[in-house]
């Protein structure tokens, strides 16, 4: 089978370059005949690539352990889901888990319903068929997971205990798909500049992939702080290390293109600033790659050992110049004509988003890229980690969460200061009335009042919007309150699915506010009987004990919750250790609730059963993952087809 | 409609409310500072991992030094600096605010005033009439209800 999988990949890799050409060729000669044969192209290789994909998968189901990457990362006992989801533990794996994406995206744009006669698609195709090749090549000439051993070891090395968890098997699917999905909208846009046709086309064509690939990863940044929380026991979400970073820098710039697209799409202004975004978005997803994969930075999430960062970072080189040679060459159909009406205006406010955005943009970039900086100059590697991030980053991501709030409240084209202060007025009011209760109840820490009172400066701007909206509706349509809210978010599913993923990100950002600002924890040693208090809870450690699970031995601990006087019950964290892995897995004990999580760790133990647990309350962590599933409907909302999901609106013409 | 804002408000209220019961929780002054002096710090093996999030034997190593120090009533300066004359100014979690390394500080916002410059520059070009800031009181006034009856406009013409 693995021949048959390495097999796949050589042909797709071959393919792929007669998909490239064949467009490029056809396209020049106007050969129909061609483009309809660089189609079947495409679809050739998306099939090859799915059977080497299905080769890979079957070799590590059935424990061909003669294939070096099953054999390494895989055992015959491990179970089925976690055999599955070895296909991305590995480097090779995982770019041809990233090969299968891209092959499978490039299929679906390329045979898109109405777009036959598309002009830009054979030239979108190439750009998304280069991306299959350089992977396909990766995968034939520099790491190919079909390599054989040369003989059949017994057993396999074994998938890292770590990644034996839901959140590491939907964290990088969820990733690749938002950094592939991102190569849309970039093939678009390139297209767009050599048919000198950089209007709103490209970016309506490409609004649901540039919206879904944000979506994944967004799931693909939370499934891993959400992972972080729950399997590395530090009871944090995020760490700021390099490979973070990495995914979250294209979040970023994501998220500023989706915002300023909407400029372009009403008054096809930003459009040189628009493509900057997406080659910029684009490039960073291949540079986040590079990181993982070379080891330049320390991170505990990169892959070790690998040789493709030069290859990577000469991709991510290329899909930088390239792109921006093209622009420069282009610049004279990306200036604009139209202008703004005012200073103050939601066209302004958009700029200033993608300023701040772009700052974090920088500034986490700058901080990723600092310790090999400073080796380079000074000798000296120095460090930089959560505290440099918290400083730095910190009052800008503030600002940005200030400006999600001020931004409905400024109207498109013009607004007045007298029209400022009267859509401000409520929402000051109620965040100063939310700012003296939060410090009523206790809050005396400056940064996070700070934090809470953006996030409930957001919030009611928001419910404002919906409440705006719906009494206007009222007025002119006579309609039933429920009616008219419940017509006027369906019917604008994309302003309102908006308003839905800023309330969710809210959520999110209240939830990481608490949990950093508030944790309280206790590291300490007990005997059995013995108790801890922490926050309102009361433990007692009862006993050690250890049972068997397969060949896994596990070792847990029963503590006893007491909160004042009730009984909450037990919690029991364990260790498990594994046959072919030095290091045992820690399980942690999470008894969450919408206030707070309590957070138990086995840290240690001694024969005599005294055992070591760190345990913290760890506030508003719920909140995280509410605002998460918040997003995602949100998003869902906003995309879900029918006849309102385009409703684009321009502005009405005053005479 | 009135009453229903009221409820959501109440609702919002009683979120921070149940939020916030534990924002008060203070814990000892040792342990804050035992916290504070671990933030700051990278663990001291090959690991490359922040020390708060760090459960090897080396991280368990250098906080049972931390507690000791403090115990011992070492300032939490002085604590910080014994590791860096230990391991060097890699242990610290952050590059420090002197030197070369003072350009890792100042760089961001400096790259952010420029954007913010560059930002001022465009639209003081692209708006057409910069001095026209506070007029047309009436018309910006409008303008949100425009927005809406725009937004009407175009389901009328899809639906009716």
């Amino acid at each position: 089978m693995a021949e048959l999988g390495y097999l796949s990949v050589i042909l797709a890799m071959v393919i792929s370059v007669y998909v490239m050409v064949a467009f490029l060729v056809g396209m020049k000669r106007q050969d129909k005949r061609l483009i309809k044969s660089a189609k079947g192209g495409v679809a050739a290789v998306a099939f090859l690539v799915t059977l080497a994909s299905f080769t890979l998968v079957w070799s590590l189901v059935t424990s061909d352990f003669s294939v070096k990457y099953v054999a390494s990362y895989t055992t015959r006992d491990l179970a089925g889901f976690y055999k599955f989801s070895a296909w991305w533990a590995g480097n090779s794996g995982s770019m041809l888990l990233w090969a299968w994406i891209v092959a499978l995206f490039t299929l679906i744009v390329t045979y898109s319903r109405g777009h036959d006669d598309n002009i830009m698609l054979p030239v979108v195709s190439s750009i998304l068929t280069f991306n299959t090749f350089f992977f396909l090549a990766m995968l034939a000439f520099v790491a190919s997971p079909f390599e054989r051993l040369g003989y059949t070891p017994a057993d396999g090395n074994g998938l890292n205990p770590m990644l034996q968890h839901p959140g590491m098997v939907l964290h990088p699917v969820t990733t690749y798909l938002g950094y592939v999905g991102f190569a849309i909208p970039f093939a678009y846009a390139m297209a767009a500049m050599l048919f000198n046709r950089t209007d709103d086309y490209w970016i309506k064509v490409t609004r649901r992939w540039t919206v879904i690939a944000w979506l994944f990863l967004t799931l693909g940044n939370l499934y891993g702080a959400q992972w972080a929380y729950v399997e590395l026991g530090w009871g944090g979400l995020w760490m700021w290390d390099p490979v973070e970073n990495a995914s979250f820098l294209p979040w970023l710039t994501g998220s500023a293109f989706l915002h300023s697209v909407m400029i372009q799409e009403r008054k096809n202004m930003l459009r040189l600033w628009n493509i900057s975004l997406i080659i910029l978005t684009y490039a960073l997803t291949i540079f986040g790659t590079s990181l993982v994969r070379s080891g330049v930075l320390a991170s505990v999430h990169a892959f070790v050992d690998s040789p493709l960062g030069g290859y990577f970072l000469f991709m991510t080189v290329l899909v930088i110049v390239i792109p921006f040679a093209v622009m420069i060459s282009k610049l004279h159909i990306l200036r604009q004509e139209n202008e703004f009406q005012s200073f103050i205006s939601k066209e302004s406010s958009f700029l200033l988003n993608n300023l701040v955005l772009l700052g974090v943009t920088f500034a986490t970039f700058w901080g990723t890229v600092y310790p090999v900086i400073s080796e380079a100059v000074t000798g000296i590697k120095v460090t930089v980690s959560v505290p440099f991030y918290n400083q730095v980053n910190g009052p800008i991501l503030l600002a940005m969460i200030i400006l999600m709030g001020i931004c409905p409240l400024i109207a498109w084209q013009k607004s007045t200061v007298g029209n400022l202060l009267k859509n401000f007025l409520y929402p000051v009011i109620f965040t100063v009335g939310v700012t003296v209760a939060l410090y009523l109840l206790g809050m005396r820490k400056i940064v996070p009042l700070i934090g809470l009172t953006a996030c409930a400066f957001v919030l009611i701007t928001h419910i404002i919007e919906f409440v705006r909206g719906t009494k206007v509706r009222m007025r002119m349509t006579g309609e039933f309150v429920l009616t008219a809210l419940g017509r006027l978010v369906v019917r604008n599913r994309r302003r309102y699915g908006g308003y839905v993923i800023h309330i969710g990100i809210i959520m999110v950002a209240v939830g990481m506010i608490f949990s950093n600002s508030y944790t309280l924890q206790v590291l300490k040693p007990m005997r059995y009987g013995e108790s801890v208090a922490i926050g309102d809870y009361n433990l007692t450690y009862q006993n050690l004990q250890m049972r068997a699970e397969g060949n896994n031995e596990v070792v847990f601990a029963t503590l006893s919750v007491y909160k004042g006087e009730r009984y909450l019950g037990t919690l029991q964290p364990d260790k498990i250790f594994y046959p072919y892995w030095q290091q045992p897995r820690t399980e942690i004990a999470i008894r969450g609730t919408l206030k707070e999580d309590l957070y138990v760790v086995l840290d240690r133990w001694e024969n005599d059963g005294m055992a070591s647990f760190k345990i913290n309350v760890n506030p508003g962590i719920m909140w995280v993952w509410i605002g998460m599933y918040v997003m995602i409907f949100g998003t869902a909302f906003a995309l879900w087809p029918g006849r309102d999901r385009a409703l684009t609106p321009k502005y009405l013409r005053r005479g | 409609m009135k009453k229903q804002g009221r409820n959501f408000l109440a609702a919002i209220l009683l979120l921070v409310i149940i939020l916030t019961s534990t924002a008060g929780a203070a814990e000892e002054p040792n342990q804050q500072l035992f916290r504070e002096i671990e933030m700051e710090l990278m663990c001291a093996d090959t690991c490359g991992m922040h020390l708060p999030s760090c459960d090897n034997d080396t991280a368990l190593e250098m906080r049972g030094q931390i507690w000791e120090r403090i115990n011992a009533g070492y300032e939490k300066k002085e604590i910080i600096q014994g590791f860096v004359d230990i391991y060097g100014i890699g242990i610290l979690a952050y590059p420090p605010r002197s030197g070369f390394n003072l350009l890792a500080w100042v760089v961001p916002f400096f790259g952010i005033l420029a954007g913010g410059l560059l930002v001022y520059l465009v639209l003081n070009k692209w708006v057409k009439d910069p001095d026209d800031c506070d007029g047309e009181e009436d018309f910006a006034d409008d303008v949100n209800l425009e927005e809406y009856k725009e937004l009407l406009a175009g389901e009328q013409l899809k639906y009716l």
